[in-house]
């Protein structure tokens, strides 16, 4: 592989994590923790950010209301006949009905209840844009954007007597420490370039090219940096962004900020050495740093994490020591609202607190991307092998009246199967920050001296602890 | 030009030099104590680029670990008897620190 | 040594020299411990071009990560307090000493300029984390313990010096000295 085609997949890798970090998953994230917010308190939500539709297309969108509805309820009904006609195929074991093979009418099924459902959608979508006179809302998506178009064009205000150099050095320091950290996640097995478009062998550690020259396929590590300091890396760079909140706190020239400063430094401080002890069990177990070696052993071993004994243990301390890591409620007391107005962000304003706030986003990106490498196997799909599904045991499902067949291996071309292993990796992440969206608004916030004693009375001797038991374990395993 | 291991003494010499100037002329414990680092730092280079020069162990490396866990140590003594300091004289700055002098 | 490692060298040290000189050099203390961070990446940045990947994942880990954030946070905790007047006399001396540094740095730094080497390439396994750790637990064993007692020592001490006094020894020092008064109120000396 020359050096241009690996600069330029080394872009196409930044780009897809820059992208997917905080051009798509940080928004949604901020819309689902307002959508979440809104459904416990039983508020409205982000509904006021819209596209507005002209009159004349509201009145034609009104219009086809109607057909919309015929649309629906004709979609379903020939689905009903198809099934109908199944029915009668099957009971009276015949070949034919109305002259068409039983493949027809399973396809019809299939087809009219797509249609249909889709159909039904689009209604209900139709329905809420005509009746709130042309307003596309998406659900609230629109919230983030208009968010961001806010921060960018309001005034950027520095207080006079503030350090202006490091007042802006600090929101950089923490998004882009955030951002970095993702350099070491691998998000999909190993893509090899000649082979996209063919079946590629399931346990073989290297792949022939399969153009036919009887080369060795190039292999392309689905993550930007492999580094053989693995996590390391991403606790060097996340202990770098508390800096980040230290000095955001102390430029700021206000006694809250500089309150909320100490207290974001001592709290995630203290985490990141709970935090980083309690994922010690998983390098024992584990046996690498690297973070594509961690999801390659859980793929190989056919067992996540979590369903390990002691990295159950190391699961719940480690989400716990993570969202406190985050600074996010029931541990947000560096910008706890009821006492430091607003903690270390008092004074920031514009893209600058656009900035922290992207980057406390990141951050929970980042650290469940963590927890879905160590715990929850990375991008490993159940039963997805390189080769494609192989589901246990040998079988055959003819589906009655046809000649189509489902087996208990089902060959994927090589793209599919990293396509599926990254939307896989993206979900895990996804349900992750979902849980940590029901803590934060289930929670009521701790008290500082609380949170410091569960740190280092709580988490710290359990994680070792858990060290302790796991090295007990892996004695006897080995 | 060859990039040399006389490069990376160069280096560690020059920083050296930095963080001894800085610990000399500068009264403030704060500043003093960075320069310490400073020191410190220039030390694990050497230490570091002695062992890629003889690349069959790794006691530089070991060492330079050394370096920096007891440097760390160091740190959180000091910063405490400057907290210590500051509680007794309002102020850091060594210069003052002379109540035994007289 | 590639030409990538060559240039990734001068760029590390002019930033470290950079960030070094900034650290003894700004008036504000804050200032100083961020330079001191720039210095400390970029030297991390140097241990990569000598193949010690741990090592500057270390160094930045605990000085970016726990010795600058420590600074950072006795920074807030007394202040900004900018350098006032030094001690009368003492420029002279310091200038010398200065003077003496400089040329003991001089002396070092040209007499290195010289020392040509061609490098060996590393063994299989240099500088990661399997290999130094291996290292560090057969051979450097019992130095590893010691340091691990002396950092124990070093937080019981750091404790011990900078915590203030609670309520209830205060009260236990007041009520000392209050009955050695009384005892000596009792005893009226000669």
């Amino acid at each position: 592989m020359d050096l241009f085609t690996q600069i330029l997949l080394a872009i196409a890798k930044i780009l897809f994590v820059v992208i997917v970090a905080v051009g798509a998953f940080a928004p949604v994230l901020l819309w689902a923790e307002r959508r979440q917010s809104a459904m416990m308190q039983d508020r409205v939500g982000p509904h006021r950010a819209h596209i507005p539709l002209p009159r004349s297309v509201v009145e034609g969108l009104r219009l086809t209301l109607k057909p919309l509805e015929a649309g629906i309820f004709g979609s379903f009904f020939a689905a009903g006949l198809a099934i109908v006609a199944l029915v009668i195929l099957l009971l009276s074991s015949r070949e034919t009905l109305f002259g068409q093979e039983a493949k027809t009418y399973y396809l019809a099924v299939v087809g009219f209840g797509i249609l249909g459902v889709l159909a039904r959608v689009g209604h209900k979508v139709h329905g809420g844009i005509v009746e709130s006179g042309g307003k596309i809302a998406l659900l609230g998506l629109l919230h983030p954007l208009a968010d961001a178009i806010k921060m960018i064009f309001k005034e950027d205000f520095v207080p006079p007597k503030a350090d202006k150099l490091l007042f802006s050095i600090a929101p950089i320091l923490t998004m882009v420490t955030a951002i970095a950290a993702f350099a070491v996640v691998p998000f999909a097995d190993t893509l090899f370039l000649e082979c996209a478009t063919d079946v590629v062998p399931r346990d073989v550690a290297t792949v022939m090219a399969c153009d036919g020259s009887g080369g060795v396929a190039t292999a392309i590590p689905m993550q930007i940096a492999s580094l053989d300091i693995g996590i390391l890396f991403i606790f060097a760079i996340a202990g770098t962004g508390v800096v980040g909140a230290a000095i955001g706190g102390y430029s700021s020239d206000n006694k809250y900020s500089l309150m909320g400063g100490l207290r974001a430094a001592s709290q995630m401080v203290s985490y990141e050495v709970a935090l980083g002890l309690t994922i010690v069990p998983c390098f024992m177990i584990y046996d690498s740093l690297r973070l594509e070696e961690i999801v390659m052993w859980q793929h190989e071993a056919g067992i996540w994490g979590i369903f390990i004994p002691p990295l159950t243990i190391a699961c719940v301390l480690y989400l716990f020591a993570a969202i406190a890591e985050t600074k996010r409620v029931p541990f947000d007391l560096p910008e706890g609202e009821s006492e430091l107005v607003g903690g270390y962000l008092t004074e920031y304003s514009g893209m600058k607190f656009g900035m922290f706030f992207a980057g406390e986003f990141v951050e929970v990106v980042v650290l469940g991307a963590l927890a879905t490498v160590l715990f929850f196997g990375g991008w490993d799909v159940p039963f997805l092998y390189r080769s494609g599904f192989d589901l246990p045991g040998t079988w055959e499902l003819v589906i009655p009246m046809t000649d189509w067949v489902i087996q208990d291996t089902i060959a994927l071309q090589h793209w599919a199967v990293i396509v599926i292993q990254v939307i896989a990796f993206l979900l895990k992440i996804a349900i992750l920050m979902w849980l940590q969206l029901m803590i934060r608004w289930t929670l009521p916030r701790f008290r500082y001296d609380q949170i410091m004693k569960v740190c280092w009375k709580g988490l710290l001797p359990l994680s070792i602890a858990n060290i302790l038991l796991t090295g007990i374990i892996v004695l006897l395993w080995t | 030009m060859e990039l040399g291991l006389g490069a990376y003494l160069t280096f560690a010499s020059v920083l050296f030099g930095i963080g001894a100037v800085g610990f000399l002329v500068r009264r403030n414990a704060l500043v003093q104590l960075m320069s310490i680092e400073l020191m410190l730092n220039s030390v694990n280079v050497v230490l570091v680029a002695a062992n890629r020069f003889h690349p069959d162990n790794h006691a530089g490396q070991v060492f330079a670990f050394f370096v920096i866990a007891v440097a760390a140590a160091e740190a959180a003594v000091g910063l405490a008897i400057l907290i210590a300091l500051y509680r007794l004289n309002r102020n850091i700055e060594t210069d003052r620190a002379h109540v035994l002098k007289h | 040594m590639t030409d990538a490692k060559f240039l990734l060298f001068f760029f590390c040290a002019a930033i470290a020299l950079a960030g070094a000189i900034g650290t003894i050099a700004s008036k504000l203390p804050l200032r100083a411990a961020m330079s001191l961070l720039v210095t400390i990446i970029a030297l991390a940045g140097l241990y990569l071009t000598l193949d010690a990947q741990l090592l500057a994942a270390i160094q930045v880990l605990v000085y970016a990560g726990a010795v600058v954030v420590l600074f950072v946070f006795v920074i807030m905790l007394i202040g900004p307090a900018p350098e006032t007047s030094s001690a009368p006399g003492s420029v002279v001396w310091r200038m010398l000493s200065l003077v003496g540094i400089a040329m003991i740095t001089a002396t070092f730094a040209f007499s290195f300029v010289d020392v040509a080497s061609t490098w060996v390439a590393p063994p299989a396994g240099f500088g990661t984390v399997r290999g130094v750790a291996g290292e560090m637990y057969t051979k450097a064993l019992v130095p590893f313990e010691i340091v691990a007692m002396t950092l124990t020592t070093a937080i019981v001490g750091a404790l011990a010096i900078a915590r203030s006094k609670t309520a209830s020894e205060l009260a236990e020092m007041k009520r000392r000295r209050v009955a050695e008064d009384a005892s000596a109120a009792a005893q009226p000396a000669e």
